[in-house]
């Protein structure tokens, strides 16, 4: 940070044989290293940066932990049932609890306004339960959580502007740059230089915390209760996380040195960098969601259950004179050409059971894909603006990389909803093949349960994140690249008489 | 005297009046923030209005299952039509029935819950109560994008909370120092007011006027926004009023305190963004963490655990009992004793429910004291940061807080043992059928709140002042140096 009153030193150029960009750089390094204010943000960077990393850690150690063990004990239910009616096991059915990913300690995204279990019942799609938000000390509390990811969009990008806003106004206020231009230092020299002192100061603060998450993938080690562990996917997202936010943080550097060169004094240019920080952000991110909701707005629960339960009238469930159900029994009784369902080779309430869950998967998938597919476009409308407000772009990018965005809560939901499915399949199958028309109530043995496993939730590949949000990245790339073309233009402006 | 210094305090605050007339600067920042001001309100009833029409789809939903229940028993009554073959079915089926209906209990919105709005969807807007365990009801949530709750909503508590200090520290940053700069310093010091004075009357100007914006596009708003619903809230807004004042007096006070060091105008800039950003964004993040770290919200699911529980064991001891009988009395008679009629299995359905109840009420209470320790906590550590303090005390004015919300829930838990007494305790558990007359005593759902309202936005109105008075008479005494 400089500031109009201090006395720089007088430019030293001293090796002329090399690149005039790593010159500048050294030259501009020294004096980031000896500005002792720098010295201390820098200083409370990297504290706040490990604090985050903790926090994190802590956070996602304990959730691992309870979701663990609730797992075990939900299985340990299910493997108390004793002998019963394959159907009735289907109707007490199991939980599927989303493991906590490794990288949420990173960036914990949406995941305490998620729930975390849902039911897997028969005949229905359960919504997922438990959001930790609520359960929070004070809902809506000023400013953010300490992560990382908050720490590195809000805090990181400051810093940014704080180290490059007097880049060239504040060597203009001390009639420095002029003397620079005369030796014949071209602009772009200048600002490469300046640039990459900059930014490896931020590499320098920014490595700890990535070397933290790095251990921190192979340390926690909180996905074996799932039965899904592969670290070489989570450092892949982390190296994927970590170009998202060289590019949001060039971005900063390259636009506070453009204003820096473009700006009548560094003052004025503090003023319009504070400005964008602010309207980036904290304005940005609140008033698009804003927009976006009342733009595209959402179905209440309650008319997404009504429209789900209007389809489902259209099949019989368990009532044997709905029309749906009468006509299913003709066909069967045709295709096996009996006359009684008595005479039938195979359970006949097995066989109904099948032909109504398969008709609920239909309408669940239609209701659900609509709702996810609706939260996609707010989604989209939302990132819009994100080459221009660019956490409107990292944001998204960041969560989804972390496995902490809506699309992961949506895929956990479907493979919960995948799992619902095998364990209906297998107790009907069991009906179809064991029960007796007519018959005493059919009990399955304990042994029939005990072969179904448990929910082992996997992630999607590293390839289906950055399909998924190829968009956002490349409103980033758009963002530093427009940032860098428009410094390039700044200082193409500058002359040394 | 007294007069004196009011009327050359009066003089100063003109004088600074008519200069900031003229600077553009000036006017870009009210207007910026009475645009902000303005689209908060929006928000905040788009946000309202929602989550009431959410309640009032839900009760609609409520109204036709009950119709079509009242229209089936008339009929079966009539004997129009014959009773439904299976139990759940059946709406004369008290145990059936108690987990249709779902009669809707909602926690209506206070005239201010648009100041808050946000914080309000941490909760449901309402929930559809059944007979079983809460957990079958008391989590189930309202749909919303979660990203965009994550964002926070654009509320009139964030405008207060984060926007109104930026504007009065960029209204105010250069006080003092942008005077030395100009070198006009020393034509005030030359007047024959004291330099409190004249630079109290500045600051009068410079704070008052961001804050008079706010204060009558604050009330006229939301006097605009609930004409039509409520009738004008005009304690709470007085109260509304006085913490905007207090806490802007707390931002303007620090930033006389910053000037009164005597650094140049840049510098006083970089401390009062530091300043803002470490009591909006950096204190209330520690506290987050550390309330969390120190009170963890409770494992929710061990609630859903204590209820299958319930059924599991009472399969268990089904089983268990059988094998003795078996053992007793052979395994022919074990056969025959073992059918059992659809009268018991209905009271083991009951018992079932009963015990999976007490289950899980024993482990909610003890999730909701680890809850409210926390809140504890949270409350105690917001008196750190004024924002936070400002921010706790207009979501309680907006009753959308975390101690309204436990009042709502203490009253569905009266309303769920009444609903359980209604229909299980008093017909299904004693094998009476519902009638239709019974239909029209339904237990009702209502909400008695307890008065006095929250003592928080007092206290923190008296913090603010308090903090602001001792940041402005180290002001006073480094001008009268």
């Amino acid at each position: 940070m400089q500031t109009g009153e201090e006395v720089a030193p007088a430019p030293t150029l001293a090796r002329p044989a090399a690149s005039p960009a790593l010159t500048v750089a050294r030259r501009e390094w020294r004096e980031l290293v000896r500005d002792s204010r720098l010295r201390l943000l820098a200083v409370v960077s990297l504290l706040l940066l490990l604090a985050a990393l903790i926090a994190g850690f802590t956070q996602a150690q304990r959730l691992d932990r309870e979701r663990s063990a609730a797992m075990l004990a939900d299985r340990s239910l299910w493997d108390g049932q004793g002998a019963k009616n394959p159907h009735a096991a289907a109707h007490f059915g199991q939980y599927a609890f989303k493991p906590v990913g490794v990288l949420a300690l990173a960036d914990p995204g949406v995941d305490a306004h998620v729930g975390a279990a849902i039911w897997l019942e028969a005949h229905k799609q359960n919504e997922a339960q438990f959001r930790p938000a609520r359960d929070s000390g004070l809902p809506g509390r000023a400013g953010n959580g300490l992560s990382l990811a908050f720490i590195l969009q809000a805090l990181l990008s400051l810093l940014a502007i704080l180290l490059a806003f007097a880049g060239f106004s504040g060597e203009r206020e001390r009639g420095t740059l002029r003397q620079v231009l005369a030796l014949g230092v071209r602009p772009r020299d200048l600002l490469a230089g300046k640039a990459m002192a900059i930014s490896g100061a931020l590499f320098i603060l920014l490595l700890p915390a990535a070397i933290g998450v790095f251990a921190g993938i192979y340390t926690l080690d909180l996905e074996h209760h799932s039965g899904v562990s592969d670290h070489g996917q989570s450092v892949l997202r982390l190296g994927a996380l970590a170009v998202a936010y060289a590019l949001y943080l060039a971005g900063f550097v390259a636009l506070a040195l453009a204003v820096s060169a473009r700006a009548k004094s560094s003052r004025a240019a503090l003023v319009i960098l504070l400005a964008f920080w602010l309207a980036n952000t904290f304005l940005a991110p609140r008033l698009s969601s804003d927009w976006v909701r009342s733009f595209a707005p959402l179905p209440s629960a309650q008319q997404f259950r009504d429209a789900i339960a209007a389809d489902k009238r259209q099949l019989f469930g368990h009532d044997e004179s709905h029309p749906a159900f009468v006509a299913f029994k003709a066909r069967v009784l045709a295709e096996y050409g009996v006359s009684r369902i008595e005479d039938l080779p195979v359970s006949f309430r097995g066989l109904s059971l099948r032909e109504d869950d398969h008709a609920g998967y239909r309408i669940f998938d239609r209701h659900h894909a609509a709702l996810q597919a609706a939260i996609d476009r707010q989604d989209a409308l939302r990132a819009l603006p994100g080459a221009l407000l660019p956490s409107l772009a990292v944001q998204p990018v960041s969560m989804a990389l972390a496995g902490t965005d809506s699309r992961h809560q949506y895929h956990f939901t479907t493979q919960a909803e995948g799992h619902r499915r095998l364990i209906q399949e297998i107790v009907s199958d069991d009906l179809i093949r064991n029960a007796r028309n007519g018959g005493p109530d059919y009990q399955a043995p304990p042994a029939l349960f005990a072969s179904i496993p448990s929910f082992a939730y996997q992630h999607p590949s590293i390839g289906e994140v950055l399909t998924g949000d190829a968009r956002n990245l490349a409103a980033l790339a758009l963002w530093a690249f427009g940032c860098t073309l428009f410094a390039l233009r700044s200082v193409a402006r500058l002359r040394a008489v | 005297m007294r007069l004196k210094h009011f009327s050359e305090l009066r003089v100063a605050a003109c004088f600074e009046l008519k200069l900031m007339r003229r600077d553009p600067a000036v006017w870009l920042v009210l207007a910026l923030l009475l645009a902000a001001i303005v689209q908060a309100l929006v928000s905040g009833r788009a946000v309202v209005e929602a989550r009431e029409r959410a309640v009032a789809v839900m009760q609609d939903a409520e109204a036709k299952q009950r119709a079509e229940l009242v229209t089936q028993i008339e009929a079966i009554e009539s004997g129009r039509i014959a009773a439904p073959d299976r139990f759940y079915r059946d709406p004369r089926n008290a145990f059936a029935v108690s987990n249709r209906i779902g009669p809707t209990a909602a926690l209506p919105p206070v005239p201010l819950a648009l100041v808050a709005a946000g914080a309000g969807e941490a909760f449901p807007p309402a929930v559809r109560l059944r007979a079983g365990s809460k957990d079958s009801f008391l989590f189930t949530e309202e749909i919303n994008n979660p990203a965009h709750l994550s964002a926070g909503t654009f509320d009139l508590v964030f405008v207060l909370v984060f926007v109104l200090p930026l504007c009065l520290l960029a209204l105010t940053y250069n006080l003092v120092s942008g005077e030395r700069e100009q070198g006009t310093f020393s034509l005030n010091a030359a007047s024959p007011a004291s330099l409190a004075t004249v630079f109290g009357g500045k600051l009068l100007v410079r704070g008052g006027l961001p804050v008079g914006v706010t204060l009558v596009a604050v009330n006229a708003g939301i006097a605009l926004a609930t004409y039509s619903s409520h009738a004008l809230p005009l304690v709470s807004l007085i109260w509304l009023s006085l913490l905007v004042v207090a806490y802007a007096s707390f931002w303007l006070a620090l930033a006389a305190f910053v000037n009164a060091l005597r650094r140049d105008s840049a510098l006083n800039a970089l401390t009062l963004v530091g300043a803002w950003l470490v009591f909006v964004l950096l204190i209330p993040a520690f506290s987050t963490a550390l309330s969390e770290a120190t009170y963890p919200a409770p494992p929710r699911a061990e609630v859903i655990l204590a209820s299958r529980s319930a059924a599991i064991d009472a399969e268990r001891d089904r089983a268990a009992e059988e094998a003795r009988y078996r053992d007793e009395y052979g395994e022919t008679a074990a056969k025959t004793a073992g059918k059992v009629d659809e009268r018991t299995r209905m009271l083991q359905r009951i018992a079932v429910q009963t015990i999976a109840t007490e289950r899980a009420d024993a482990v909610l209470a003890r999730h909701d004291a680890r809850v409210d320790e926390q809140a504890r906590l949270a409350a105690r550590l917001a008196f750190l940061s004024p924002a936070m303090l400002a921010e706790a005390a207009m979501i309680d004015l907006s009753g959308n807080g975390r101690a309204r919300y436990r009042q709502f829930e203490a009253a569905l838990d009266t309303f769920h043992r009444e609903w359980r007494d209604f229909f299980i305790a008093e017909r299904a558990a004693r094998s009476l059928p519902l009638t239709r007359a019974d239909y029209d005593r339904l237990p009702r759902f209502s909400v008695r709140e307890k008065a006095p309202e929250s003592l928080l936005p007092a206290t923190a109105a008296v913090v603010f002042l308090l903090a602001a008075l001792m940041l402005a008479s180290y002001y006073v005494r480094s001008l009268g140096r």
